[in-house]
């Protein structure tokens, strides 16, 4: 099967995924020779940026990466990389997916935190570019892989310091820490409590303030309720249950 | 008051009464509810210790202003099981743990702040969460669950 399109729809990427076209060159199939289509491309470690065919005379060298990436609609654009041909063949340009950030996606939907965590690690995010580590940050979010998420945007945020995104989420996705202490002695946490207790069914399903147990007002809605109170100074705020 | 290893180093630095009740109308489990303070609003979070994040209450979060440019965009959650999606943004918060009684803890915490779709806004039964990861997995903390005077304690890992 050969694509020579400039641009693929996530259709044409379900019709290669059916077809097994990219995916059918695993390692086993590596001995196997090229006749130049997509589906003849050889097994090297998937993710770089130099494939070369088993055929001396034809290399798929990657060209300007960074910048051949394409839309795929509603999809992420990083499913897939543009590669030129050179040397004798029948076809000026081909787009190859990148197999590993699509078994990545694919644990990720189907939930799989083992098999993600699988594919993850044959990845050597040093090589990737700022939107695979983008991607990848999210993709192990989506499969539920929490600590691969914060890994993978820790180390991107190391290698890209100048992206905003993947900061934000190396920062939010960072171990929690205690920012402050302070001493206190809070007699009106136990009074608040202790009223909730007394008049939980007189008051289930609203919003009250409390202050020191004491009820200081009671609306359907917190808006409304903290529309009444003017200052939110030792004011409890809580939906009864 | 504290709680203390056998070398007198504290484990716990503060302790808070805790309601055992459910946290929202469609439970009929306890959760161990306390009190919190949240960018100044003072309200009440459940622990769940097989949760992840902090999460806030739509009502909560609507009150933060929080610009959802300054967040992460997260996947989606759902709450009670089988319950619907909720969308929602990942913000660094913190969060401070009140105190009736020593050091009232705040932590910066990942929360996630849920955005409802014009059809959720009606039912917005949905209590404050204080999951394990990012947010309560850097804390010491230990229940006393005797009926008569419920605690809560916690402490920092480094005192």
């Amino acid at each position: 099967m050969a694509i020579q399109t400039d641009t693929l729809t996530e259709t044409d990427i379900d019709a290669i995924l059916f077809w097994n076209c990219v995916d059918v060159r695993d390692a086993e199939d590596a001995h196997t020779t090229t006749t130049g289509s997509v589906s003849d491309l050889p097994y090297i470690d998937q993710g770089t940026d130099v494939w070369r065919a088993w055929d001396d005379d034809v290399f798929y060298t990657l060209q300007n990466k960074s910048s051949d990436y394409g839309d795929l609609g509603t999809g992420p654009s990083i499913l897939y990389t543009k590669m030129r041909l050179r040397g004798p063949s029948p076809f000026e340009s081909i787009f190859v997916l990148d197999h590993v950030m699509v078994r990545l996606k694919r644990a990720a939907d189907a939930g799989d935190e083992r098999a993600f965590l699988r594919v993850e690690n044959s990845i050597n995010w040093e090589t990737r570019l700022p939107e695979d580590v983008l991607y990848g940050v999210q993709l192990a979010l989506a499969a539920g892989a929490h600590l691969a998420a914060r890994r993978i945007a820790s180390r991107g945020a190391s290698r890209f310091p100048n992206d905003e995104e993947i900061r934000k989420y190396a920062r939010v996705l960072s171990p929690p820490k205690v920012v402050k202490e302070e001493a206190s002695a809070r007699s009106d946490l136990r009074a608040n409590r202790d009223w909730l207790q007394v008049h939980r069914n007189e008051y289930q399903g609203k919003w009250v303030a409390l202050h020191n147990g004491q009820l200081f007002g009671t609306a359907p809605t917190l808006a409304k309720l903290k529309d009444y109170i003017d200052s939110n100074e030792g004011v409890f705020f809580i939906k009864v249950y | 008051m504290s709680l203390q290893f056998g070398n007198g180093e504290p484990f716990a630095t503060g302790v808070t009464p805790y309601a055992y009740q459910p946290a929202s109308e469609q439970e009929t489990t306890p959760r161990i509810i306390i009190s919190v303070n949240i960018q100044g609003i003072q309200t009440s979070a459940f622990v769940d210790t097989g949760g992840v994040y902090a999460i806030f209450s739509p009502e909560i979060a609507a009150q933060l202003h929080l610009d959802p440019n300054h967040g992460a965009q997260a996947d989606p959650i759902r709450w009670r099981g089988g319950g619907e999606k909720l969308q929602g943004v990942l913000h660094r918060i913190p969060i401070t743990l009140l105190a009736e009684e020593g050091t009232s803890l705040t932590i910066e915490a990942t929360c996630f702040v849920p955005k409802l779709t014009h059809w959720q806004q009606w039912q917005p039964d949905f209590p404050c969460i204080l999951g394990m990861y990012l947010c309560f997995d850097r804390l010491r903390f230990a229940v006393d669950p005797d009926p008569d005077n419920e605690m809560f304690y916690f402490g920092t890992l480094n005192p």
